[in-house]
């Protein structure tokens, strides 16, 4: 018999669209409901991060930015390498532990799951968003400008976007049944935001381990992030294609496993 | 228009564990992998509901109402047979529940009023009359976490009903609610079947069933036990409970 159904799992979201635009302003306000600075923690946190890096860094261990005359050029480089990661790993992040969060709301309302992740994506990117235009502020005080060069950040965030979508979605859903996805993938992050250069930079690799930033997808998205506020190059955005095709690539897959998997997701939930 | 608003032909719900999680995963790739367990929340469940008729679902706790009315609702996909239904559908089910607790009241009406499709400029029209509806005075506009379950079904059932549609799913949420807004729910779902909308309620209270359904389904077991008229039913289903009553009594008493 064919299977007609009234089930709304797996179907187009963009009915929802405004919905997830409301979700996404109630997950900002709760994050920072009842705390006096509210927003500005979304800035705090990653600058604070890439400020004690700097001071470690540049002024224990003497770390200089090869080829920069600028004091400041390391804590920018490192404040463009961590902006660029931080929004990979918070999609990603997010996304893996997003549909146990609104297990709730999944189970009640006929909503398609495809809504779900997006709402996870749309509060990273406004962090991200409100993080650049105070990074933008910050290296302008330290004497360099914004150039053009910046709106190269735009088509390298899509590509994080979408890397970080595509793992993050197809770890989710099996985070859904195994929980030890999300302990584990806390730990795997942490390797890969020190084996991307990033603290570092990548002429400091010795020869022979090379190949792993070589073969490491975020890394030509992070080397735009970082040409583009560290040195103000345009960067060669061709260097985007292999992460770009592999993001879709993923995405893709994450979608037609979600299809696959999210009549059993919501039984487990 | 003679098309019923709902028709469910030999719904089936089966809830499987596997020896490894990893089994399941493989059923996705349409590999084979036998359950270690099963649980048929539903088997061959089959109704019509007519357009203004009002079905009620009765049974015991586990007996797969819920699973009937998510399955109905959308949220959850049959293993086997269809659910078709014609127009739009609203569903109360404990839908407090998932209410974003530091939104204000107004903020989550919106956020629910968009997830049941509504466009911006129907929403800011039926507001007002959601708010009075619910009648939860000045705390509309605090935090959700301040409210008390009462008043999170006032207001559920308030944006949930704020349209007419031609489906209503209403679950046991009304039963939180105090005896004035019961009886101000129960009349507005009375005038909704008289404009034209079916009802599908559930209930523990045999009570409610019987007054404002025409007939009813009491499910055993994920099995239709019995469906008929809604006082025929619930006669039949009370009996059942006073048997019940009685051997739980001899047995307590030996």
């Amino acid at each position: 018999m064919e299977a007609k159904t009234t089930y709304r799992g797996f179907t187009n979201p963009w009915p929802h669209r405004r919905f997830v635009v409301q979700a996404i302003r109630g997950e900002i306000k709760r994050q920072f409901a009842r705390s006096t600075l509210g927003a500005l923690w979304l800035i705090l946190h990653p600058l604070a991060r890439a400020v004690i890096f700097a001071l470690v860094f540049s002024e224990i261990l003497l770390a200089r930015l090869p080829g920069v005359p600028s004091p400041y050029a390391y804590t920018i480089y490192l404040m463009a390498g961590m902006a660029g990661w931080g929004l990979f790993s918070d999609v990603l992040t997010r996304s893996v532990t997003i549909f146990i969060e609104y297990a709730a709301m999944l189970k009640k309302a006929p909503i398609s799951h495809l809504c779900i992740p997006a709402i996870g994506c749309g509060g990273a990117l406004f962090s991200h968003v409100v993080l650049l235009v105070a990074m933008a502020l910050v290296t302008s005080l330290l004497g360099s400008v914004p150039g053009l060069a910046w709106l190269a950040l735009i088509p390298a965030a899509a590509v994080l976007l979408l890397l970080g979508f595509g793992i993050g979605l197809i770890l989710g859903v099996f985070n859904v049944f195994k929980r030890d996805v999300a302990q584990l993938i806390g730990i795997v992050l942490q390797l890969w935001f020190w084996l991307t250069p990033i603290v570092y930079v990548s002429d400091i690799i010795p020869k022979k381990y090379q190949w792993i930033a070589e073969f490491n997808p975020i890394w030509p998205v992070i080397r735009v992030y970082q040409d583009a506020m560290v040195y103000g190059t345009y960067p060669q955005l061709e260097t985007l294609a292999v992460p770009l095709a592999l993001g879709v690539a993923l995405s893709l897959a994450a979608l037609l496993l979600l299809r696959r998997a999210s009549s059993d997701m919501i039984d487990s939930l | 228009m003679t098309e019923p608003t709902l028709r469910v032909e030999g719904l089936a719900k089966r809830y499987a564990t596997y020896r490894s999680e990893v089994l399941r995963f493989a059923t996705w790739f349409g590999l084979p992998a036998k359950p270690h367990k099963e649980f048929w929340a539903l088997q061959d469940v089959s109704f019509t509901l007519e357009r203004g008729h009002s079905l009620g679902i009765i049974g015991a706790n586990g007996a797969g109402k819920s699973s009937l009315l998510k399955a109905i609702a959308g949220t959850i996909q049959p293993t086997r047979g269809r659910v078709e239904a014609h127009g739009l559908t609203a569903a109360v089910l404990e839908l407090g529940l998932t209410f974003d607790p530091e939104l204000t009241g107004s903020e989550n009406v919106e956020l629910y009023a968009h997830l049941l499709g509504m466009e911006p400029a129907q929403i800011r029209e039926l507001e007002p009359a959601i708010r009075a509806f619910a009648e939860i005075g000045d705390a509309f506009d605090e935090p959700m976490r301040t409210y008390s379950t009462g008043m999170l079904a006032r207001v559920a059932f308030a944006v949930a009903t704020a349209r007419r549609p031609d489906l209503l799913i209403v679950d046991e949420v009304l039963s939180v609610g105090d005896g004035y807004f019961q009886n101000k729910s129960f009349n507005r779902i009375l005038e909704f079947r008289a404009a034209g909308t079916s009802i599908v309620f559930v209930s523990h209270g045999i009570e409610g069933v019987a007054a404002i359904c025409d007939s009813a389904i009491w499910l055993d077991g994920g099995k239709v036990a019995m469906v008929g008229p809604a006082s025929e039913v619930c006669d039949a289903y009370r009996a059942a409970i006073e048997v019940a009553k009685a051997s739980a009594a001899a047995i307590a008493q030996v």
